[in-house]
């Protein structure tokens, strides 16, 4: 706990200075800052669903984050969050379209356990050209999210086409028993964002709280003092590939069932790389990994709304602007919150 | 003339603890200066502010009578600084030669590998230390890459050289011709700086020594003026001194008794528990017991292991190791002893001969020979270490969830039986001093009554209190009826402790027949002499 305290405090600190660069940013363009900052803040939380909306975004960064966080505690350099998130979605949106007949109890459970299944494999493909044919993980897991994509475009021009779109770009909508039920239906809040925050509960738990999460920590920070403590070090390292490309593929599904519905042939919106920053600005301390989802999630939507501010006769925010912005400030956070300087013989 | 180096009221605190309170230290040209300290008492700290690698947090810097300010090693390094730590700096996926070269600012870009490796042996032939450039730094033992800091250091023109234990894995036969390389050092006027235990090495190596104490220093004395009994009692302490008599006299008498140890008879393993407290005589009774039937704890006939990662493998190597056993194993680093332990864990494959351990996995207590590399992990906690192995046991888990109080009680236990400085259960074990990472892998490894004690240079950093408490240790452990195998590069320890002596050279393992000249025969046989 005091460990993610600490990483707390720094992810605070890292974000404000985020906020700080993106001002000075547009200052230097020619924007008034207090305008800025007014419809920054205006669009991540004026208001019940401009709030609603950053929730919408912070929930599958939230969940691919701790994926994420997962892996990399356990030593595997698993980046293929984007891919594992794509491959749940597609899993959850083919099953889900199927159940019209079944009750919403089933039904809703069985879509998102498809995209959880699907994360899984696609992570245990990397898993299984780590641990037998000593494919390095960074390599593998970057070129399954290009197979990701393709896969997804495949099938939805394919198998999934909504017969009824003229591009034939988009697949039908999953049966209604298949969505998640909806927090408030006015602002489109769904339970995702209920199962996001049970989740790092769980990773949090599991992580200190229990002897498998232990073991994981142990195999990632030193291998070799693993082996020789008889734990299980391949076993441990399969399964944090496989309970990170679950998570990613539960955040997929979540998506699918709780805010869009269908698929689209180009449906990636980057979490799973932003995933990485949300985890490493958090130092991979789960509960540090809900406000960092939450950071990022402002910053999206944030800089969502400049691009469609009227900002004082200023012309609007350009998107070149925001996007650069928008990378800056991942930078500077991943410059503030990286590890402390290892200092020494240690 | 000022001296070489001044350092003035040096503080240096990390997080509420105070490692350095003020500390002053000089050293001249010309001069070895040991640095002598408890565990912790922060003789690394220090260095590593002189070094560059620590900032302090108040004092200064003198070097030539002018303050510095040192931001990083590169720093010192420019200043004719250098520094070999008590933990090493390899690049573990490179040769021995490409590490040593590693950084040479006047090596040139095209350096064909050829030419590295020669000039890599030449500077390990005239230093006298054995290392094959050729080899892989993550293939060597811990006294092999010792020896590779040691030329790391040692080829580089220093004015100053701050060697943090440099003798803890070396053999006799290794630390004489680094003396000598000191020595020359030393005339042609280096400064050096020698951290060190031993006081014997101390007394014959060093012109002045600075003795530290739970960072403060106790003063700066002559060597040639200050005896032995002296050094030790400040590194004691007086009220802990007499602590030590005690445990001396235990030593002593289990000495006497272990003499007689192949003829070794049940009722004196019962009488040796009766000096225990009552509960222990019942349970070494019942160990008596168990005796009778399962004597035998490890049997190796002419086994053979493969050379695996770290090369040699075994060869022919026959071994007996029964209950109540105390065997040593004499050798230079890097002739098999890891071969021997991963055989005996069952990591590393047989290819012939018969082996038969009689102790499960769990009763097998392991002192690992590089502390950092394969006993602890130390991005985790005090407690988290303490229980690397058994965490999974009640009363540490019941149903796959951990009981942190239980953790953290066991491991507060072990902090104060074996006095390891801790800010806490808490701390990280990368926070501990070299001396008290050490002490924790002990205290985690001989806790409870392990069948099988496979000990690699246990007292490996520890102060002279603890290596006389850890001694003790391995001595009751055999005394319980446990089989204590004692890999050791310190020839004094393995006469002090052992039964019987076995010597390792390449692969093979021969026995050093228990008699007079012992010494000489077992400096002849590490050196290849054959039987
Ligand atoms: N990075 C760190 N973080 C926190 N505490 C530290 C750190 N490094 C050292 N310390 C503390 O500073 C004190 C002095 O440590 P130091 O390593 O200098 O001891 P030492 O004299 O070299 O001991 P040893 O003989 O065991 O090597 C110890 O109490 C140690 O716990
Ligand atoms: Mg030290």
């Amino acid at each position: 706990m005091r460990h993610a305290v600490r990483a707390l405090g720094a992810s605070m600190a890292a974000a404000a200075a985020g906020i700080a660069v993106l001002l000075a940013v547009a200052w230097l363009c020619g924007y008034p800052p207090a305008a800025v900052l007014r419809v920054f803040a205006q669009s991540v939380a004026g208001g019940a669903d401009r709030l609603s909306a950053t929730l919408l975004v912070a929930c599958p960064l939230l969940l691919t984050g701790l994926g994420v966080c997962v892996a990399f505690r356990c030593g595997v350099w698993n980046i293929g969050a984007e891919g594992q998130y794509l491959v749940g979605a597609l899993a959850a949106c083919a099953v889900g379209i199927h159940l019209g007949t079944w009750p919403a109890w089933v039904a809703a459970p069985l879509t998102l356990l498809a995209g959880v299944v699907a994360g899984a494999i696609w992570a245990g493909l990397a898993a299984w050209l780590k641990l037998a044919r000593r494919v390095q993980e960074v390599l593998s897991t970057i070129l399954l999210n290009f197979v990701a994509i393709q896969l997804v475009a495949i099938m939805v021009h394919g198998p999934l086409a909504d017969p009824l779109s003229a591009q034939r770009d988009t697949t039908s909508s999953i049966a209604a028993a298949a969505r998640l039920p909806l927090l408030s239906s006015r602002h489109g809040l769904h339970a995702g964002v209920a199962i996001a925050l049970l989740a790092a509960v769980g990773a949090w738990f599991f992580l200190r709280h229990t002897v498998p999460g232990l073991r994981l920590r142990i195999v990632g920070a030193n291998p070799i003092a693993a082996r020789l403590a008889r734990l299980p070090v391949t076993g441990y390292t399969a399964g944090a590939f496989l309970l990170s490309g679950a998570l990613a593929g539960l955040a997929g599904a979540v998506e699918i069932a709780g805010n869009s519905y269908y698929l689209t042939a180009r449906y990636g919106a980057g979490y799973g790389y932003t995933a990485i920053a949300v985890a490493m600005l958090a130092r991979l301390s789960p509960p540090a990994i809900v406000p960092a989802a939450l950071f990022f999630a402002m910053l999206d939507t944030g800089v969502r709304g400049l691009q469609h501010a009227d900002l004082e006769g200023a012309a609007s925010f350009p998107t070149t602007l925001t996007f650069a912005a928008q990378g800056g400030v991942v930078l500077l956070v991943a410059w503030l919150a990286g590890p402390p300087k290892r200092t020494g013989e240690t | 003339m000022p001296p070489l180096v001044e350092l003035r009221g040096i503080e240096k605190r990390f997080g509420g603890i105070r490692a350095l309170a003020g500390v002053s230290f000089e050293l001249c040209a010309g001069e070895i200066h040991a640095l002598l300290g408890e565990n912790g008492a922060g003789k690394s700290t220090l260095m590593r502010i002189l070094f560059g690698l620590l900032r302090t947090d108040a004092g200064d810097i003198r070097i030539d009578g002018r303050t510095v300010t040192l931001h990083r090693p590169e720093d010192a390094r420019r200043l004719g600084i250098g520094m070999v730590h008590q933990h090493f700096m390899l690049v573990e996926r490179m040769s021995v030669a490409e590490n040593v070269l590693l950084g040479d600012r006047g090596a040139g870009f095209w350096r064909t590998p050829a030419s590295l490796r020669r000039r890599a042996a030449e500077a390990a032939a005239r230093l006298g230390l054995d290392v094959d450039p050729h080899a892989l730094v993550e293939q060597l033992s811990v006294g092999q890459r010792q020896r590779v800091e040691l030329l790391k250091a040692l080829r580089r023109p220093v004015r100053v050289l701050i060697l943090d234990e440099p003798t803890a894995v070396l053999t006799p036969g290794e630390i004489e011709p680094l003396f000598a390389t000191l020595r020359r050092l030393r005339d042609s006027g280096c400064a050096v700086v020698f951290i060190s235990h031993k006081l014997g090495e101390i007394s014959t190596l060093c012109d002045r020594v600075t003795v530290l104490r739970r960072g403060q220093s106790l003063g700066t004395f002559p060597v040639a003026d200050t005896p032995i009994e002296r050094l030790a009692g400040m590194m004691l302490g007086a009220e802990e001194q007499v602590e030590n008599r005690k445990s001396k006299v235990e030593i002593g008498s289990v000495e006497s008794s272990k003499r007689r140890n192949d003829e070794r008879s049940k009722s004196q393993i019962v009488e040796a528990g009766k000096t225990e407290t009552g509960n222990e005589k019942t349970t070494s009774a019942t160990g008596v017991a168990q005796h009778a039937e399962a004597d035998v704890i490890v049997d190796m006939r002419a086994v053979s292991s493969e050379s695996g990662e770290r090369p040699p493998g075994l060869e022919r190597v026959d071994l007996c190791l029964r209950a109540g056993d105390l065997i040593g194993v004499a050798g230079v680093d890097g002739n098999g002893q890891a071969a021997l332990i991963e055989t005996l864990l069952g990591l590393r494959r047989v290819t012939a001969g018969d082996l038969r351990v009689a102790a499960a996995p769990h009763e097998i207590a392991h002192v690992a020979d590089d502390r950092q590399r394969e006993a602890l992990v130390l991005p985790l906690s005090v407690a988290e270490n303490a229980v690397l192995k058994m965490h999974a046991r009640p009363p540490f888990a019941r149903r796959g969830v951990l009981r942190w109080p239980a953790v953290r009680g066991f491991a507060r236990e072990l902090i104060g039986q074996y006095d390891i400085r801790a800010r806490s259960e808490r701390a990280q074990a990368v926070e501990l001093s070299g001396g008290n990472q050490q002490k924790l892998v002990v205290a985690r490894e001989l806790h409870g009554r392990p069948r099988l004690v496979l000990a690699v240079n246990p007292t490996r950093g520890l102060d002279l209190g603890a290596t006389r408490y850890v001694r003790a240790r391995l001595l009751e452990a055999a005394r319980r009826g446990a089989a204590v195998l004692l890999v050791s590069t310190d020839l004094d320890e393995i006469l002090e402790l052992s039964h019987r002596v076995f010597v390792l050279y390449r692969g093979r393992l021969r026995q050093a027949e228990t008699a007079d000249g012992l010494v000489q025969r077992i400096a002849a046989l590490m050196a290849g002499a054959t039987a």
